[in-house]
């Protein structure tokens, strides 16, 4: 992956553009939220009020009708209804509203709430533990029911939102080129799908939801101070002032932050994509005696994943810095004038906590909108990351949406040409037709093409050159769908699932009965060993079905391929792995199905090719002959000869 | 594929039980103690630090108050250690009824100085603080994780054959990185809550015990609330983690096994048991968040009740002006009488006091989840090591003679019996083909060579020795295997040749290419030896791969050589070549060929045969051929009678 180099600002802007569309569906959920998060902040905004009450007229015990400054409108007719009570009677309505406030929102004076509305669990120090954080927070002003509601709200949504992004990730990695997975790791794609995700509804949030409420609570904040604090123009210069300051403090620092944060996720990755091929590869591993040379890559890794997230780290901490010298080089400027406005009792000290808590408000507001940008910049890597992979060419860009009634009875390849990523050439200007009831045998040295013929048969690959036919239509107007109904293909190297044995056949055709299943492993020859198993077909099979030997997958994988009722079947050295006896058994099974379909084999073995109607045999992505055994070997010089004495003499030709 | 609930059997799998109690707990988190110690140094400084950080915190605090608030809005003349520090005039300070606004003004500046002074000690000494802590606990986390993945290597195949790689990666990751959390959430920031409550309660009792009674009544139905949590946390949290890593692991195996996928049109089939796999983990996890989010509104009730009722008869004490309880000490900072400055002073200790509680019950709250964690953890570190060097073990001398096979026995399962009775020998300069039908039992006969299991009966020694005699470093170093899977790395063909011979010279790994003849084709890749493979090698062929894999076998140079089916994805005229040089290269060496096909049989010395666990032949191909079941075997081989 080459994605370290910068991004730039229109990028972000596109990005983030493409995220709204994807959340859209989600507007009233989205909505909602804003309303609650107003709600919130209303209720934040009030707060200090009764504080002031407190200090003014209970601890000092100034009259209500007193106060030098005037209550804001959203307060007064509370303040009013006070008016005449004793200091205690006050006193107790205080309590009374604070008792209030502490179970429906789960804050009362200024003390703030949001940490407990925000729970978020212990995470590692780097990059990828912290993503599942991301996706379980809400920005909640307020706790209490209120702050429950909004918080299990968001929640809801959140997850709905990740959810359907994993799922279209998952979908698209499911539908891209086989050739793709050669260059993308596992891994990688396993970090796209859970860690990068939140990224994107945590941007969703950032963009719709925060600027409003910020932008509101700094409003209403600086609105206030002007109210009431008018006498004091310093301090309402300065409530203009917090805003824009604090955020030119944070923005003057993301672009380095970002490229940190991202050189941290691509660590991050690498780590996961190391312990991924060390414990796939294990017996490799072991019984090279590599453990040690496997943990020092490990480690090397993960500690350039930790270095990185320390880097990221410093950049944080700095912006907290700025941000806390410019709050407070503000706060200390106003400062002499609130101590003049003081003792000339134009404030009150009731007046000095309110203020306090409105600073806060204020700082908070504008570095909450400080980091909204920061934390799009955060999140851009990984929300590349996942459009990256959701933009990739998949297999059904490549495909029609004609799905033909019959079923197929002829393919043919008309001068096809591949050459993989790499430059390598696989195919050249190969032609070849094939219809039902044939068995054609591939035959060639390693590396002749033989594979890549049968891919692109099959429609995994698509030619560079020339055209691949399904009786007739071009492949490319075919449906995907069709495509693969039509054509069952057996892989070289087996591959099983963490599912039943019958399942695990089953792949191959959902609509397999259990009697399908059994006569299908039988002409494969896997039913005597499937019976020795502990629960027969209903035995789960381990992690990439390490509990078989290499031999039995592949008659499991050669028994998926035969429960298919596809017309066309393609076989990949499926006998590569198996004992003579076994195999004969499975070549005459063959026989039988021939009957019924067009079944390609890519085979060495002798046994195997003979049997064949038609030998294609391939060199160098050419076919250089095509006709039966006894045809191709009575040919003096042909190449297929040369081949089959090979193989018959190979013990005699050789010192003993 | 239809409808299997892995996620139930995972949660069986795992036999941790949900009802740890507080000790249990407290010991899993002192096992995390190996990790922590070579830190330790770094801890304690960073635990010192941040104390005297937070006593000259709060005393700074204390200043500012008596300057702001007793001093400039109050009006109350101050104590006496404001006029040591700031050299006020005492006439004007201390010794009046009520401060004059001139006194009032003259004390802006000192309280500008003080703000400033703390606040540049604070933002750089907690900037610095975090930075290393960050850095302290990255090294606890990095011992954990490298520890974790010998643990996971060095298990037997036994182990590897049910456990799942996504789990493995995912406790890696996230399980790992809980230690880190643990050291700072169990070990550094109790200790400081409990200490930022204790100061709290000391410091109020000083201006009312009442005040202090009402805080030290407030823990209680904080730490009932903890204790009634954390069961039901714990449950949670541990679904939230499994179903997240059985996600993680089924994702992964639909990436390996996208082939299959594809070719059986099963994508959209996958698809859908994806969305019912991701929405459960989502679903554990939006359940265990509510319930922490639960017990923070709970404890935050308890703490909003607490503060009230505080600020509420401090207020009052306030509005009578009521003579604080231990007036002689607090009078040096002025607060002798109850007014808005200790009013200030003592609600902002008590909620200090009160929050650290709050703080600590939180924490106790995500310990839940830490818990869970460190437990998968430990899971891993429990596991024996199966396969280990006995005592007095010794490196495996130089191969002299002979490998044999004394009656083993072997099963993976018990009760399963994959090798039975295995007797044979092989001596130096010979080749040996172990064959037999699929399943027979050939690839574990030679994974118990290399102990990658030790077998259940019998035994196998080395020129007269038993394998176990010898470290299992030193045996594996002596024995080279090209695996059947052929397994390469992403690294380049050099790196992936001489993976398990770092050591090896370019000539070497050239020359071990040729045996494997597959030097010619290496030398037609765009950059020949310094060509990258990408993961699992995908764009090379089988043939070529497996060649790959021979020469890394070759490299190592080592007297003992296993071959398992190094032939069977090559062309006959390949194999031959392959064959010839290997019959070359392995003169005074030992080589064992596990393989199906005849013309590679025929090259051997001798001829094991194996079927169904036992040994049915033994001895060389032209003898071997008058016993009924091998010539059975071998006529099968190519349906040709030539043979």
């Amino acid at each position: 992956m080459s994605e370290t180099d910068d991004i730039g600002t229109r990028e972000t802007f596109e990005l983030v553009g493409r995220s709204l569309r994807f959340v859209w569906p989600y507007r009233k959920q989205i909505a909602v939220k804003i309303l609650l998060s107003f709600l919130g902040l209303y209720v934040v905004l009030f707060l200090p009020w009764p504080l002031k009450i407190l200090v003014d007229h209970v601890v000092m015990g100034l009259p209500i009708d007193q106060s030098p400054t005037p209550y804001p409108p959203y307060v007064l007719p509370f303040v009013d209804s006070l008016e005449g009570l004793t200091p205690y009677e006050i006193l107790g309505v205080i309590v009374g509203i604070g008792m209030a406030s502490i179970v429906l929102i789960g804050a009362f004076g200024s003390g703030a709430a949001s940490d407990q509305a925000n729970v978020s669990l212990e995470q590692g120090l780097d990059t990828a533990t912290q993503s599942e954080n991301e996706a379980n927070t809400s920005n909640s002003r307020v706790s209490g029911l209120l702050g429950l509601y909004e918080y299990r709200y968001q929640l809801r949504t959140t997850h709905r939102i990740n959810h359907r992004l994993r799922s279209d990730i998952y979908r698209q990695l499911m539908s891209l080129p086989l050739t793709r997975f050669s260059d993308a790791s596992i891994g990688d794609a396993v970090y796209r799908v859970m860690y990068d995700t939140p990224s994107i509804s945590r941007v969703c949030y950032d963009i719709l939801v925060l600027p409003l409420v910020n932008l509101f609570a700094i409003g209403a904040a600086i609105w206030t101070m002007q109210y009431s604090f008018a006498d004091v123009p310093s301090l309402v210069a300065i409530a203009w002032l917090a805003a824009p300051l604090v955020l030119v403090s944070t923005l003057l620092m993301t672009g380095t932050t970002r490229r940190r944060s991202l050189a941290s996720r691509e660590a991050g990755s690498e780590t996961t994509a190391t312990i991924e091929e060390g414990m796939s590869n294990i017996v490799a591993v072991q019984s090279l005696g590599a453990n040690d040379k496997q943990r020092d890559h490990f480690a090397a890794d993960s500690d350039e994943s930790f270095s990185k997230f320390r880097s990221y780290t410093v950049m944080v901490v700095l912006l907290g810095l700025a941000q806390g010298a410019v709050l407070i080089g503000l706060i200390l400027y106003v400062f002499f004038d609130v101590v003049d406005a003081i003792v000339d009792n134009r404030m009150t000290a009731g007046d000095y906590a309110v203020l306090y808590t409105y600073f806060i408000q204020l700082a908070a507001s504008a570095a909450g909108l400080g980091a909204i940008w920061f934390n799009l910049q955060n999140n851009v890597a990984g929300m590349r990351r996942v459009y990256q992979a959701l933009d990739m060419t998949v297999d059904a860009d490549h495909h029609g949406s004609e799905t033909p009634a019959e079923n197929l009875s002829n393919v043919s390849l008309e001068d096809v040409s591949f050459s993989y990523h790499d430059g390598t050439q696989a195919l050249n200007e190969v032609s070849l037709s094939a219809s039902k009831g044939e068995m054609i045998a591939l035959v060639g040295s390693t590396g002749a093409g033989k594979s890549t013929l049968g891919y692109a048969l099959a429609g995994f690959i698509q030619a560079d050159n020339g055209k691949v036919l399904f009786d007739g239509r071009d492949l490319g107007d075919l449906s995907l769908d069709y495509v693969r109904q039509q054509v069952a293909f057996v892989f070289q190297e087996p591959v099983v699932f963490d599912d039943t044995v019958a399942n695990n056949i089953r792949i191959g055709y959902s609509e397999a009965t259990d009697k399908d299943i059994e006569d299908a492993a039988r002409a494969a020859g896997a039913l005597s060993f499937i019976e020795q198993l502990p629960e027969g077909f209903e035995t789960r099979l381990g992690r990439s079905g390490n509990t078989l030997s290499v031999g039995q997958k592949q008659r499991v994988a050669i028994a998926r391929g035969l429960v298919s009722p596809a017309p066309v079947l393609i076989l990949d050295e499926p006998t590569a792995a198996l004992d003579p006896e076994t195999e004969t058994a499975l070549v005459s099974a063959l026989q039988e199905e021939r009957q019924r379909r067009l079944l390609l084999v890519i085979a060495h073995r002798l046994s195997t090719i003979r049997s064949a109607d038609r030998i294609v045999f391939l060199e160098d992505g050419r076919i250089t002959e095509i006709g039966d055994h006894k045809t191709l070997t009575a040919r003096p010089d042909g190449h297929y000869r040369r081949f089959v004495d090979l193989q018959r003499t190979a013990g005699e030709v050789l010192p003993a | 594929m239809s409808e299997v609930l892995p996620l139930t059997d995972d949660l069986r799998a795992e036999p941790v039980a949900d009802n740890l109690d507080f000790r249990q707990v407290l010991r899993v988190f002192l096992r995390t103690w190996p990790f922590i110690r070579p830190s330790l140094k770094h801890l304690v400084v960073f635990v010192c630090a941040s104390g005297i950080g937070f006593l000259v915190g709060a005393g700074m605090t204390l200043l500012l108050i008596g300057l702001a608030t007793t001093g400039i809005m109050s009006a109350k003349p101050l104590g006496p250690i404001f006029i040591a520090i700031y050299g006020l005039d005492p006439a004007m300070y201390l010794n009046v009824e009520s401060l004059s606004a001139e006194a009032r003004l003259g004390l802006a500046w000192p309280t500008v100085v003080t703000a400033i002074t703390s606040a540049v000690i604070f933002l750089s000494f907690a900037g610095s603080l975090y930075y290393y802590s960050v850095w302290i606990f990255q090294c606890i986390n990095q011992r954990m994780r490298i520890q974790l993945i010998d643990q996971l290597q060095a298990q037997s195949l036994t182990y590897h054959a049910s456990a799942k790689t996504g789990d493995a990666i995912y406790r890696l990751y996230q399980d790992s990185a809980m230690v880190t959390a643990i050291i700072r959430s169990i070990f550094l920031e109790p200790l400081m809550f409990i200490g930022r409550y204790l100061t709290g309660l000391f410091i109020v009792a000083a201006f009312s015990p009442i005040l202090s009674l009402i805080l030290l009544v407030a823990a209680v139905p904080i730490i009932w609330l903890g204790r009634r949590f954390s069961s039901l946390l714990r449950t949670r949290f541990r679904q939230a983690r499994e179903a997240n890593a059985a996600l993680t692991s089924w994702i992964q195996e639909s990436i390996q096994g996208i082939r299959v996928i594809k070719a059986t049109a099963n994508e959209s089939q996958r698809v859908r048991d994806f969305d019912v796999r991701s929405e459960r983990a989502l679903l554990s996890a939006f359940n265990s968040r509510v319930s922490l989010n639960v017990l923070g509104i709970l404890a935050f009730a308890v703490f909003g009740v607490a503060m009230l009722s505080i600020q509420s008869y401090a207020a009052a004490l306030s509005h009578v002006e009521a003579s604080v309880f231990a007036r002689d000490l607090l009078l040096l900072f002025g607060f002798a009488m109850w007014n808005f400055g200790t009013f200030s002073a003592a609600t902002s200790r008590t909620s200090d006091a009160v929050g650290s509680l709050n703080a600590l019950i939180s924490l106790w709250g995500r310990a839940q989840d830490m818990a869970i964690g460190l437990s998968r953890v430990f899971e891993i570190m429990d596991l024996e090591p199966e396969i280990t060097d006995r005592e007095g073990a010794i490196d495996m001398p130089k191969f002299q003679q002979e490998v044999s096979f004394n009656s083993v026995s072997f099963s993976y399962i018990k009760g399963r019996e994959v090798l039975r009775d295995i007797e044979f020998k092989a001596t130096v300069g010979t080749v040996t083909a172990i064959v037999g039908p699929t399943g027979s039992g050939k690839s574990t006969l030679m994974s118990l060579l290399l102990r990658l299991a030790d077998p259940d009966e019998g035994s196998i020694s080395i020129d007269g020795m038993d394998i176990r005699e010898f470290t299992v470093a030193s045996l594996r170093h002596g024995i080279s295997i090209a695996t059947q899977e052929n397994i390469l790395f992403s690294a380049s063909v050099l790196e992936n040749i001489r993976y398990a011979a770092p050591d090896a010279t370019p000539e070497e790994v050239s020359a071990a290419a040729t045996v494997a003849d597959v030097h010619d084709f290496i030398m037609t890749l765009s950059g020949s030896y310094h060509t990258e493979l990408g993961q699992r090698a995908t764009k090379l062929s089988s043939g070529q791969r497996q060649r790959l894999v021979l020469a890394r076998a070759i490299v190592r140079d080592s007297p003992l050589l296993i071959l398992d089916e190094p032939t069977a994805a090559l062309d006959a005229e390949t194999e031959i070549s392959v064959l010839n040089n290997l019959k070359i290269w392995g003169r005074g060496r030992c080589i064992f060929l596990i393989t199906h096909r005849l013309s590679t049989v025929r090259h051997a010395d001798q001829i094991l045969y194996i079927r169904d666990g036992s040994v049915r032949a033994f001895g060389p191909h032209e003898a071997l051929m008058q016993d009924h079941n091998y010539r059975q075997f071998v006529q099968a081989d190519i349906g040709d009678a030539d043979v």
